[in-house]
């Protein structure tokens, strides 16, 4: 009988180069052009649960479900770049070993998501059954990413596939806001919170990267990627990968022009023009560095957001001085004129230099 | 020398360079996997990116060949899954090549304004935000990467999520300078037979800020009203800025302290159809401009033109929004106090003179000290009300 099934868009080559359990190997093996075609996030995605970054208590408890044989349907949530889908892809190796395309259903975002999608993909995939030889386990996988993208008519239809097939097939919901997943799937499911990664973890794994690379990075390059990427693993290497496509030398300057953020030194250059330069010099400056560098103004608000924690004032100086950055930040992406609202934040800074000054006497 | 008006296309259009080495001021394009132009409008980013398609298929391939979206059309999440995937999905056959060009064996998409896809909730129809639309993207990105570029058109890289970004080559594109521009305005006004002096030419790459699409179509709205001689004056009104006489003349009726001025000034300007936003961004560059304000009142009047933007971007009223920032402005011009100061300052008399008349209540002693020194500051302002009266009614002048 054949079987409706969707492969995973897995690099398989990638797969066969390492069968073993164990760290990522350099592939040696492979030619450079093709090397450099495949995104770096997929290349060096962990291959096992031991080759997770971080969470090793989620992937230790997953684990031993997993060895166990006793592996419940999955509900993982958490911001992007945190390792869920790296997780669920690991499991699956480890359960299905060669086998993983034909026991795998994978649909995402870029799939459809509505409620014909669960009466006859889902359904169709789930009520079948596997008679491949040498699998360890009987049960099969259906993985949901971006589970959040369902519409609420195809989650409750699911509610019900999930129940009626849970002998044969397992289910893992990866989505980053849980709150958009109806109550009664979340109920049957075991959920597990992926946090954002801390620095330690993403140094440590950019510098695996880099030294398989063979890349050119300085120290200050590698604390611009930890920078930008706030925890998300995926947002590193995909900086990583842009940066080194764009320079071969990969310094801080280089990232930032790379991704279009504003550079420190630029911020901090405009946070003391904010602070010290009269309005009309201000607006001056800032508006000539905004269009010689191709910078956004919400990103300028930003980033001056958070380099003003860094300076000492009055509780209640700052406070204006965040609701108005805020008012101003939202106002911005609705779309209004970059001039006049770099002229609000200009104002906002000249009205709390003025009570520094009345506050200081 | 062509035919004066004969055709209604736009220059625009009619102009734009078919290959890369007719784009005015970018150089040195390369192709690569995935291309991803960013950098203000006007720039040449759509134009390079239909001159590569036009040079690698040329015209017989190029409809069968290129895909092209922007804003207008639909951006939602079903337009990754239906029309891009359906379009992306489709191999091509090898060995088409078609006098002299190259004709690689993939497809082109083009997606331009890329980060103009906003959240927009409607009744039954929510549609996903920018974010969720591009990660629907990333993975036929992935997919399909061997039959199909994608080229991204955007103002802001930082708007472009890093799986998509990362697979690009990123080119930008910086706004035009004065003698590029007027390069190639030259050129279109040569060949269009119109004749334009350097003053005119000056004006032109002023309000348009470096946006060569902008100063084309200034020139056609000019040459189509005012014949084949153009002037500084004639770009002026086309061009829907503001002349910078009401301009003065708004600010100059704010300076006086008079409301029925202004607002007759106000009623004008409503009257003469000129936009509001225009008006407050020329009001900001003036207000920069000035020497006599104080930073401090800049500060005040550039923090309500702000609010105005945001409150006309809504959809609010063009002659409220006007008067609101005109009386703004007025009272910024004379430093009365703000409404709230004044209203504590009133508040603070008003607690004094509480206290002045628990005085006469007739408490103890002891507790009387404290309402006795009450009515000694509370003297103070009565003495100056008083003298006042009196220099009234004496000289019949006000203080």
């Amino acid at each position: 009988m054949a079987q409706t099934t969707h492969p995973m868009d897995i690099d398989d080559h990638t797969y066969t180069a390492s069968p073993d359990k164990g760290k990522s190997v350099v592939f040696a093996g492979n030619p450079p052009a093709a090397g450099k075609a495949i995104p770096w996030v997929e290349k060096y995605r962990p291959q096992s649960l031991d080759d997770v970054a971080a969470h090793r208590d989620i992937v230790d408890t997953i684990d031993r479900l997993t060895t166990e044989n006793r592996l419940p349907h999955l509900l993982l949530y958490g911001p992007p770049g945190t390792g869920k889908t790296s997780t669920i892809l690991a499991v699956a190796r480890k359960l299905y070993g060669s086998q993983y395309q034909n026991m795998i259903l994978e649909l995402n975002a870029s799939d459809d998501r509505g409620i014909d999608v669960v009466r006859q993909q889902i359904q169709d995939f789930a009520s079948t059954q596997s008679l491949s030889f040498g699998v360890k386990s009987s049960v099969k996988l259906v993985l949901l990413d971006e589970a959040d993208a369902m519409t609420k008519d195809a989650q409750f239809a699911l509610r019900r596939v999930i129940e009626k097939y849970t002998k044969s097939t397992r289910f893992a919901l990866i989505c980053n806001h849980v709150n958009k997943i109806i109550p009664a799937l979340q109920s049957r499911c075991t959920r597990f919170r992926f946090a954002p990664l801390d620095a330690v973890h993403v140094t440590e794994r950019l510098k695996h990267v880099i030294k398989a690379e063979g890349l050119d990075v300085e120290d200050s390059g590698l604390a611009a990627f930890v920078r930008l990427s706030n925890g998300d693993m995926r947002k590193a290497l995909n900086i990583l990968q842009s940066t080194h496509m764009a320079s071969q030398q990969i310094t801080e300057e280089a990232v930032y022009l790379c991704t279009g953020n504003p550079l420190p030194k630029d911020i901090e250059l405009i946070s003391y023009w904010l602070l010290n330069e009269q309005f009309a010099d201000s607006f001056k400056r800032i508006d000539e560095m905004k269009t010689r560098k191709g910078l956004a103004l919400i990103d300028i608000v930003r980033e001056v957001t958070m380099f003003v924690f860094k300076i000492k004032m009055p509780s209640a100086v700052r406070v204006q001085l965040m609701n108005d950055l805020a008012d101003i930040e939202y106002r911005l992406s609705f779309g209004c004129n970059d001039k006049l609202q770099l002229g609000s934040v200009i104002a906002s800074f000249t009205r709390a230099r003025s009570a520094l000054v009345a506050a200081a006497t | 020398m062509a035919p004066i008006l004969q055709s209604t296309q736009p220059w625009v259009e009619k102009y734009r360079p078919k290959q890369v080495k007719d784009v005015a001021h970018q150089d040195e394009v390369v192709r690569c996997p995935h291309m991803l132009f960013y950098g203000p409008p006007g720039t040449g980013k759509t134009t390079t990116a239909l001159a590569i398609a036009h040079q690698l298929f040329g015209p017989e391939l190029y409809k069968s060949r290129v895909l092209e979206l922007n804003a207008s059309d639909d951006r939602g999440i079903n337009v990754v899954r239906t029309k891009i995937k359906d379009f992306a999905a489709v191999a091509v056959g090898t060995n088409q090549r078609k006098s002299g060009y190259p004709c690689p064996p993939f497809k082109i998409i083009v997606l331009d304004e890329a980060d103009s896809m906003t959240e927009d909730a409607q009744f039954y129809d929510f549609t996903p935000s920018t974010t969720a639309v591009q990660n629907a993207l990333r993975r036929t990105m992935e997919t399909y990467s061997k039959v199909t570029r994608f080229f991204f058109i955007c103002n802001y890289v930082s708007r472009i999520i890093e799986p998509l970004a990362s697979r690009c080559a990123k080119f930008r594109f910086k706004p035009l300078s004065e003698e590029i521009m007027s390069s190639r305005i030259l050129y279109i006004s040569q060949e269009e037979g119109l004749c334009l002096d350097a003053e005119a030419l000056s004006t032109l790459s002023s309000i348009s800020h470096g946006d060569l699409r902008r100063a084309i179509t200034y020139l056609q709205s000019a040459a189509r009203l005012f014949g084949s001689s153009i002037s500084s004056e004639n770009l002026i009104s086309v061009s829907g800025v503001v002349p910078a006489k009401v301009v003065e003349e708004l600010l100059k009726a704010c300076k006086s302290g008079n409301f029925d001025l202004a607002n007759k000034e106000v009623n004008n300007f409503i009257a003469e159809g000129y936009p509001a936003s225009q008006m407050l961004t020329q009001l900001f560059e003036s207000i920069v401009e000035d020497n006599d304000l104080s930073d401090e009142q800049k500060a005040r009047i550039s923090k309500k033109l702000g609010e105005a933007d945001k409150c006309l971007v809504d959809g609010a009223d063009e002659y409220l929004q006007l008067l609101d920032v005109v009386s703004n402005t007025m009272k910024a011009f004379s430093n009365m106090p703000e409404t709230f100061a004044y209203k504590f300052s009133v508040g603070v008399l008003g607690f004094l003179v509480w206290a002045h008349h628990m005085f006469t209540v007739g408490l103890d002693v002891d507790t009387s000290a404290y309402f006795t020194a009450a009515t000694m500051i509370i003297a103070v302002p009565t003495g100056i009300k008083i003298f006042s009266w009196f220099d009234k009614i004496r000289f019949g002048v006000r203080f």
